[in-house]
């Protein structure tokens, strides 16, 4: 868990609009202050305020409006219901989010190997290890070992949060989906610099909120 | 816990500072009423399904695998077992002073639910824990309800065994 919160907060080193641009290390998440056991602070998105804004068209006016618009090609959005519908007992698991997953990529005709980078939902570095195993980047229980191994981070299999994701960009809500839209254009138009991720084709966003739906975008670019 | 009395002066006291949290109670408020009326009995129940038998939590109106409305009211067992736990050590909400303990609970009829546990040191709790459920009044003739370690009831201190 850890790992993902040295991950992310790395990765904001160049982004100008995260909250935390410092970078941290393993030794300063481990000594953080515990906040719910096992969770320390580093493990914990930050609150903050923020803002984002995105110009959605239709794919023929896009041209007409940008240079180099980027494009939908799959969204689903499941709701887990809990609390009240589907109070379900393993919280290391998350079907709605699978579900979804599978829902976007069918649309959008493409499988988890195919993305090139994913804003998932690190409210919590655990979130991060979940989503990555929901959303099929990983098998279920490895979450942990991917992040470990860096297949999550550039040169693995799948860029996970370059923009440093909630736990080092903050996390103003509301704001934080249309943040992960903002860094899936500016990335699949190869203007991310530092942070760009080589040659991106697809991108993926996931959010959720704590009634526990899950929202997922896959965007893609011309050519 | 400590200081529930505080978040309730924080919720529902003279300093008001956010909504009311603690659900209407009553029949002509909540459809599962007699949830809160078997908690003032001191007693845990939900709602099983009279035609598919599958035991809901929470309790519901409508039986969510088969949708019958044919339900009746099943007392949980008496202790369930902590299968995990967590300690929210800092960032509780206003009124809740930390340590807060929170537990998923497993219980023999097959409902595990996740809840706070009061009245304990975190050093006490040990996954596999038998606790029991402890009822709080809450403002306004309400209830709520948590759960304890069951070394740390009163039966148990009585009865010299304290630690079993």
């Amino acid at each position: 868990m850890a790992l993902v919160s040295v991950k992310n907060h790395n990765h904001s080193r160049h982004n100008v609009f995260a909250h935390h641009q410092e970078g941290a290390t393993l030794d300063q998440v481990m000594n953080s202050k515990l906040i719910a056991s096992p969770l320390k602070l580093f493990d914990c998105s930050t609150n903050t305020d923020g803002a984002a804004g995105v110009i959605v068209a239709k794919e023929g006016l896009a041209r007409d409006l940008c240079t180099q618009p980027v494009y939908i090609l799959g969204t689903a959005q499941i709701n887990e219901g809990y609390p009240w519908a589907n109070y379900h007992k393993d919280w290391s698991s998350w079907p709605a989010l699978r579900k979804a997953g599978e829902k976007a990529y069918a649309m959008a005709g493409i499988g988890p190997d195919d993305v090139d980078l994913a804003e998932v939902h690190d409210c919590f570095s655990i979130s991060e290890i979940v989503e990555c195993e929901e959303l099929g980047f990983c098998p279920k229980g490895e979450g942990g070992r991917f992040t470990e191994d860096k297949l999550s981070d550039y040169g693995g299999r799948v860029v996970v949060n370059p923009s440093g994701g909630l736990i080092a960009c903050g996390h103003p809500f509301g704001a934080t989906g249309i943040r992960q839209a903002y860094e899936a254009f500016v990335q699949l138009r190869d203007e991310a610099g530092e942070r760009q991720v080589p040659g991106a084709r697809v991108a993926l966003t996931h959010n959720l909120s704590g009634l526990g739906e899950h929202h997922i975008l896959i965007y893609g670019r011309d050519s | 816990m400590k200081g529930l009395e505080d978040a309730f002066d924080y919720v529902v006291g003279p300093n008001v500072y956010s909504l009311d949290p603690v659900p209407l109670q009553t029949q002509d408020q909540n459809r599962i009423y007699p949830f809160y009326d078997h908690l003032r009995e001191n007693r845990l129940t939900t709602t099983q399904c009279a035609d598919c038998g599958h035991i809901a939590w929470p309790p519901r109106i409508v039986c969510p695998e088969c949708m019958s409305d044919r339900l009746d009211w099943v007392d949980f067992p008496e202790a369930g077992r902590i299968y995990a736990f967590t300690v929210q050590t800092a960032a509780n909400p206003p009124g809740f002073n930390p340590p807060m303990v929170y537990a998923l609970i497993d219980f023999d009829n097959g409902v595990r639910i996740i809840c706070p546990i009061v009245d304990c040191d975190p050093s006490e709790l040990e996954v596999g824990a038998e606790v029991v459920l402890k009822v709080v009044p809450a403002p306004r003739d309400r209830v709520l309800f948590f759960f304890q370690l069951k070394t740390k009831t009163r039966k148990n201190y009585e009865a010299g065994n304290p630690s079993s």
